[in-house]
């Protein structure tokens, strides 16, 4: 089915680092900006239906030696404000189990200070 | 309808000690166990992956200690090391009928063992498991010193008798780098293939004072066996000691599942891709339990655990083993079936006797028969061969 080009929100609505909650038509959308960079995800979790929006976007810590601790993603992970799942903002996969956990993703484009999102 | 192995053994006799041995002459010295692993002896099917063996009493490990801690066991009174806490519901917690005629406590004779369980079950391969305080004193040179003659006395009057034996060892673990010490002595011996470890010893095995011990244990291949019991106050098992026997019989299965956990949380098995664990005696019903839980508690809680980049229950697959007795007996036995299922693996269970304990499974009668013949193929050996490298 052909996507519409729906306008989400201004861009200046989302200050950078930020992470938004919006509707879209009739979808709730999580708007997360890196940047110039915008991505949108279907705000509900995968696992028993959080808004994800409700959490928090930080950073993830990589897989490493015992007992290391490394930061990484920072500013693209989104943990559900209920059971923590994590979900990386770029394509809206699980971390746990990127392959086949995932909440949807949607294109997004900037253009004449608006974020537009394919739906 | 009977299935092979309860149509292999004739009725029990009233006296054991009548029947004919059933094996030839099984006595070896010779170097019969490839830890590196050969292809595995399709005349094997039926291995106990539990069995206990004893000392008579502490004077069977004189000759195996230095002057120094004759003289101080003699002065001191030390008897055996580590008493339980709980009155068994039998004398010595055996079978009635495993308390040799000439006196010695159960599974202390080994030519009783031979004759009352090993010929009369047709056992291909049993894995010694020796209990002994040892390694709960305090005096770490003390414990070191007893678990060495232990494990002496084992491999010279047990382990190296009987080629169908393998033998566990005991470590001196509150010092680890005397239990390295002891690794490094015996761990390359052809008839070890284990150490003995218990479910109840006041720490969890995957922390980190440990990984200097469980390196060495990688090194030699050696499985960590954690076994029921121990003679520590027994609180692994929620914090507060149990007021009975049958309520710790019972329960240490959240002892053994507080290891796993620890196993896996501390990444043990990824500082240490090839250790093994035997949970020995717990049982084996809560597992899928847990590796749904821990697998749960992982989604939520791996960024304070990076190092788990897979999930819990694929490591649990992959490195641990859980003997089979007390096997649970649900009312309807098919549910033991789809517990077994639930494991995602047909790997996981070791079929066990606990010879000569009084929890005892029957080779004959433990497993049910709604449990397909492949799969009990696989409880009663090929799991045990694959895991131990049994040859
Ligand atoms: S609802 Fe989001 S992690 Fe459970």
């Amino acid at each position: 089915m052909k996507k519409k080009k729906i306008a989400a929100l201004d861009l200046d609505q989302i200050p950078d680092g930020t992470m938004q909650a919006v509707r879209v038509g009739r979808r709730n959308l999580l708007m997360v900006r890196q940047g110039h960079q915008v991505y949108a995800l279907r705000n509900i979790c995968a696992h028993q239906g959080a808004r994800i929006s409700d959490g928090v976007l930080t950073c993830t810590r990589r897989g490493g030696h015992v007992g290391e601790y490394v930061e990484e993603k920072a500013g693209r992970i989104i943990r559900c404000p209920w059971h923590n799942w994590e979900y990386d903002a770029v394509d809206g996969s699980a971390l746990h189990d990127p392959k086949h956990t995932r909440v949807a993703s949607y294109q997004t484009v900037v253009e004449d200070g608006k974020v537009w999102v394919m739906v | 309808m009977k299935t092979n192995r309860q149509t292999r053994y004739p009725p029990v006799p009233n006296d054991l000690l009548e029947l004919p041995a059933k094996q030839t002459d099984m006595t070896t010295t010779t170097d019969q166990h490839d830890k590196t692993g050969m292809a595995p002896d399709s005349s094997i099917t039926l291995v106990d992956a539990d069995v206990h063996c004893q000392i008579r009493s502490i004077e069977d490990l004189m000759p195996y200690l230095p002057n120094v801690w004759q003289h101080y066991i003699h002065e001191s009174g030390l008897e055996n090391p580590g008493k339980s806490w709980y009155p068994k519901v039998k004398r010595s917690a055996a079978r009635d009928d495993a308390h040799p005629p000439n006196g010695v406590p159960p599974g202390s004779d080994l030519a009783f063992t031979q004759k009352q369980h090993l010929d009369y079950w047709k056992i291909d391969r049993a894995i010694m498991n020796p209990l002994y305080g040892a390694d709960f004193l305090y005096n770490a040179d003390l414990s070191a010193a007893l678990c060495a003659a232990y494990n002496d006395f084992m491999i010279e009057h047990w382990y190296e008798k009987d080629k169908r034996l393998y033998g566990s060892m005991m470590i001196p673990w509150r010092d680890a780098d005397l239990a390295v010490r002891e690794i490094e002595r015996i761990g390359s011996h052809p008839r070890i293939l284990q150490i003995i470890l218990h479910m109840t010893p006041e720490v969890l095995w995957g922390q980190r004072p440990f990984h200097p011990i469980w390196a060495a244990a990688e090194k030699h291949n050696l499985v960590l066996g954690i076994h029921w019991g121990g003679y520590a106050p027994p609180r692994a098992t929620g914090g507060a000691a149990p007021s009975f026997y049958m309520e710790f019989h019972t329960t240490e299965a959240l002892a053994a599942m507080a290891h796993i956990a620890s196993f896996v949380c501390e990444g043990v098995f990824q500082k240490f891709p090839a250790l093994k664990v035997a949970i020995i005696e717990g049982g084996m019903a809560w597992l899928p339990a847990l590796m749904w839980r821990l697998d749960k508690d992982w989604r939520g809680c791996r960024m304070e655990v990076p190092w788990l980049t897979e999930s819990p229950s694929k490591l649990i697959r992959r490195h641990i083993r859980l003997t089979t007795q007390p096997i649970e007996e649900p009312e309807n036995p098919k549910h033991l079936l789809e517990t077994i299922n639930h494991m995602g693996s047909d790997n996981m269970l070791l079929f066990a006797t606990d010879y000569p304990h009084w929890d005892f499974d029957s080779p004959a009668k433990a497993l049910p028969r709604q449990i397909p013949k492949p799969l009990q193929k696989r409880i009663f050996a090929d799991n045990a061969i694959d895991f131990y490298g049994l040859t």
